[in-house]
């Protein structure tokens, strides 16, 4: 009873230190409570796809948990370390270690409970809210939501589990120090850090190698491997860097002794080297926050903005059938059917293709084979299709081909299938009425050629190659303009049908039977861009929730070291006030000092985030050609949101910065 | 003369009681070229109140502070860092010496803060060392010197300037008996070569080096003491009885 006075009392006397705590603590515990709320709300099943969502948000309950994790454990060692010194005291008037452990970890209990109550309500409304911007992002219009008490209960035990760990933590630390130590923990010197050019140089080439991943990604699948890896590479080499590289140039600041011996120069560059130390971890922590934050709303938000493009790419007309079959087969089945159905079917835009070649293309060979990272898909174009599409006539001998790589890049000069070699005759950027990217695979290489019979050989090759058991032929694309109702009746009408080869069958209903062959498949832009909208919606939300879990971890990181910081500095300033410092002098010393310190991880996480880009570029590009710009834009829009809430946080930081040192 | 304190008084208010206090009511006395001059009186009595106001750290109420004929008390504030670091040196009880920086450059610090060129900072530097006994100590951090050497370093800072006035508050506070004697000698070397010295002590010993002895209670400078050809011993003996007397306190 005795304890739970004391952990009670030492809250409500040391609020100031517990606050930044408990204010983490709280809004850890909503945003993973307002995540698994909206995950087990039974709303989430009635929207399209919610497989896909459920799979997301898991992804983003399970981030969300690790950097509550980590960002408990930094929020209570700083706390521990500010209370060593009432530790050391209690330690002093008789209290056993064990005592004191037990106050801390009653101190912690109240912590978890007023956490759970305060973080349970608040939850509960803000998830409403965040509900509401999910459900948008989605394009739906769904709007209850239920709370769930299972989330609470999953959260409350996910929380319970962090904050026996930082008894853990806590009890060991107390443990370890003797009295003395706890005392006295807070003022003791340190020798200024020695500059390791070894280790200087690993960090410049672990970012090196990093950058070289992500600037060398050939295609979306190769990004989607080497992410992490030059991920990886870059924390390392960031931290490095800040560890010893800086150190290195401020030692060769301090060496340029004209340089060095000038007001301004002397403290700050002194300061910063005597900090670097304890610095080298936060400022990496902040940058790799920072970039973190940068990529995971540039790339929701640059997918999220790029659907519209996509959809326009690919959707020459709204609707577009395709049919397994010659384009004059499939033009009259459709007509026919159409006509039965009494749809009216605008501007359509017909051409056919052969079958599409699914496989490795390496150096201008192309293989019958799945290889991840070389992956093309090759549609066969005949000279009267292209002429038929654009009006322009194409003379091609037997072995020349002209090649539109809609998607990817084709460079080679020459293509072989086997042996059968076609040499490119030149390279077009684009086909009228023909759409410019694909929405399955990464790669698209359309190749126009003189005749069907040329490339029949190749086409038979592949079959065989897949197991004999749909021969290749062609296919036929109908787009065309029909309203969304239509659409879906003409879809329904044509499930019915089944096209193998030169056949068209109709299904008969009233006997079980299983037809050879294919439906002809119809997408209507309307049902498409809802997919596209779900999905990346989805994404958008989940990034939006991780990168204002960043930006809060940042504003946190940033605060802790702004308050400990001040605390050692107010020592100094005062010292350089009386030796002949002016209290402005002073002033625009700190102020040079802390936007140097608020730069630095900017300028970095900016540089970090040139480079992951490239891989941005070619991981959205999975899910059709990115546009260039738009991208850019997004991102760079996002670089600034970001940039100018830091640049918020850290002068409400540098406020309590300030108060302290000049008090 | 170089130093002239008249009338001198400072009050202090909290902003928000409307209790004052008195730290000084109404000191006046002057300071010659050269003199080494020893300010002592109980805690509480407002030594270091003085001190601070006439090193420019604190702000009379009323009266002037006179340096070298410029009062000190009428400088602008953008100009009193200046002033400081031109004029006075400090040494204080508990060093005040930057973590951050190396002790040659804890020592530089007033000069590079004058914008001073690094040939004359070093060459200043050169002549000091020795007599300080510091020469070995310059490349090391503050935290791994001893208090004695700490303050010694910390009297170098105060002298590198070539300050008129040395102010020191309880310089020998924080040390042991053998490295304030020791601290005491030097301070009365330095003042042999003509350095103006004016300290502020609770201590019969630390006073008993300097050539006058002035005696402050309730923020009025009661009485003085001159040391003459005495030995330090000896002038101990007149200042501590002069103590338990006139202010009513035992001091060792
Ligand atoms: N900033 C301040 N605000 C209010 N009162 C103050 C302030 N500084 C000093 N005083 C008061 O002025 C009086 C003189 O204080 P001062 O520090 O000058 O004493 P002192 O002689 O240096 O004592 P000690 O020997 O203990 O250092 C004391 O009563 C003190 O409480
Ligand atoms: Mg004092």
């Amino acid at each position: 009873m005795l304890y739970l006075k004391l952990a009670g009392r030492n809250i409500r006397q040391s609020i100031s230190n517990f606050l930044p705590f408990a204010l983490s603590s709280v809004v850890m515990f909503i945003m993973n409570l307002m995540v698994a709320t909206i995950l087990l709300s039974p709303s989430l099943k009635k929207l399209q796809g919610w497989g896909n969502f459920a799979m997301l948000l898991i992804l983003g309950l399970i981030v969300l948990t690790l950097f509550a994790v980590i960002f408990m454990i930094y929020s209570y060692r700083f706390l521990l370390k500010r209370r060593t010194k009432e530790f050391g005291l209690y330690h002093i008037l008789g209290l056993k270690k064990r005592q004191i452990a037990r106050i801390a970890a009653l101190e912690l209990l109240m912590m978890l409970l007023a956490t759970v109550i305060a973080g349970t309500i608040l939850g509960i409304i803000l998830a409403k809210f965040l509900y509401l911007i999910f459900i948008h992002l989605l394009g739906e219009n769904y709007f209850d939501l239920q709370w769930s008490p299972i989330a609470v209960g999953i959260v409350t035990a996910t929380f319970a589990c962090i904050y026996l760990l930082l008894m853990i933590l806590g009890s060991f630390s107390i443990h370890r120090q003797s009295s003395l130590e706890l005392l006295n923990n807070a003022s003791k010197g340190e020798k200024e850090p020695r500059s390791r050019g070894f280790l200087a140089v690993l960090g410049i080439v672990s970012l090196a190698i990093g950058y070289y991943l992500a600037v060398t990604v050939a295609s979306p699948f190769d990004a989607l491997t080497k992410f992490f890896i030059a991920v990886l590479f870059v924390i390392f080499g960031t931290l490095l860097f800040y560890m010893s590289f800086t150190i290195w140039l401020l030692k060769r600041q301090k060496k340029n002794k004209n340089y060095y011996y000038q007001p301004k120069h002397f403290i700050t560059v002194s300061g910063m080297l005597y900090r670097m130390k304890q610095n080298a971890v936060g400022l990496a922590n902040i940058s790799i926050l920072v970039t973190m934050t940068f990529v995971t709303l540039a790339t929701t938000v640059g997918l999220y903005s790029s659907i519209n493009g996509f959809l326009n790419d690919y959707f020459v007309r709204n609707t577009i059938i395709t049919v397994n079959t010659t384009e004059q087969r499939s033009s009259a089945f459709i007509d026919q059917v159409a006509k039965e159905s009494g749809i009216p079917m605008k501007h359509k835009v017909v051409y056919e293709l052969s079958n599409s070649l699914t496989g490795a293309m390496k150096n201008g060979n192309f293989e019958n084979r799945q290889n991840l990272s070389s992956l093309t898909t090759v549609n066969f174009m005949t000279a009267e299709t292209y002429k038929k599409l654009t009006g322009n006539t194409v003379h091609l001998n037997s072995n020349q081909a002209i090649a539109y790589p809609a998607v990817g890049s084709f460079t080679e000069s020459s293509i072989r299938f086997g042996d059968q070699t076609f040499n490119i005759k030149n390279k077009i950027n684009g086909i009228r009425n023909f759409p410019s990217i694909r929405l399955t695979t990464a790669n698209w290489l359309i190749l126009i050629v003189n005749s069907r019979a040329q490339i029949q050989p190749v086409l038979d090759a592949a079959t065989k190659a897949a197991g004999n058991i749909l021969p290749l032929g062609f296919e036929t694309t109908i787009s065309a303009d029909a309203a969304s109702k239509d659409a879906a009746k003409l879809n329904k009408a044509l499930s019915d049908y089944r096209v193998d080869g030169n056949k068209i069958q109709r299904l008969d209903t009233t006997k079980e039977q299983a037809l050879r062959g294919t439906a002809p498949s119809l997408l209507s832009y309307d049902d498409i861009h809802r997919q596209f909208l779900a999905f990346a919606g989805g994404f958008l939300f989940i990034g939006l929730v991780l990168g204002f879990t960043f930006i809060l971890g940042t504003a946190l990181i940033i605060y802790y070291k702004q308050i400990s910081e001040g605390e050692q500095d107010r020592r100094s300033f005062k010292i350089l006030q009386e030796v002949g410092l002016s209290g402005d002098e002073v002033r625009q010393t700190i102020r040079s000092q802390v936007l140097l310190v608020f730069f630095l991880p900017i300028v970095v996480a900016v540089v970090h985030f040139g480079f992951a880009f490239i891989m941005i570029q070619k991981l959205i590009s999975l899910f059709g050609t990115t546009r260039f710009g738009l991208l850019l834009l997004t991102s760079v829009g996002t670089i600034a949101v970001v940039a100018i809430i830091y640049y918020f946080i850290y002068r409400q930081t540098s406020r309590a910065y300030y108060r302290i040192v000049e008090r | 003369m170089l130093l002239q304190v008249n009338h001198l008084q400072k009050i202090f208010q909290t902003r928000f009681s409307k209790e004052k206090t008195i730290a000084l009511q109404d000191v006046t006395f002057s300071v010659d070229d050269g003199e080494y001059i020893a300010i002592m009186g109980e805690s509480g009595s407002g030594k270091t109140t003085l001190l601070n106001t006439l090193a420019t750290l604190e702000k009379p109420t009323s009266g002037s502070v006179i340096l070298n004929g410029r009062d000190v008390t009428k400088i602008k504030e953008n100009k009193l860092a200046e002033f400081r670091r031109t004029h006075l040196g400090f040494i204080f009880q508990d060093f005040n010496l930057l973590d951050t920086l190396s002790v040659r450059d804890n020592i530089f610090l007033p000069l590079v803060l004058g914008r001073q060129k690094i040939g004359v900072m070093q060459q200043r530097l050169e002549e000091l060392a020795p007599k300080l006994n510091i020469a070995d100590l310059l490349n090391k951090q503050p935290f791994e010197l001893s208090g004695g050497q700490k303050q010694r370093v910390v009297i170098a800072r105060a002298l590198i300037t070539g300050p008129e006035l040395v102010l020191a508050d309880e310089p020998t506070a924080a040390l042991d008996f053998r490295n304030s004697e020791h601290l005491l000698s030097l301070l009365e070397e330095i003042n042999g070569t003509g350095q103006t010295i004016l300290m502020v002590t609770h201590s019969a010993i630390a006073a008993s080096h300097a050539k006058r002895v002035l005696f402050i209670k309730d923020g009025r400078i009661f009485h003085q003491l001159y040391r003459a050809d005495r030995e330090a011993a000896a002038f101990m003996q007149e200042i501590s009885m002069t103590m338990t007397n006139l202010l009513g306190t035992e001091v060792r």
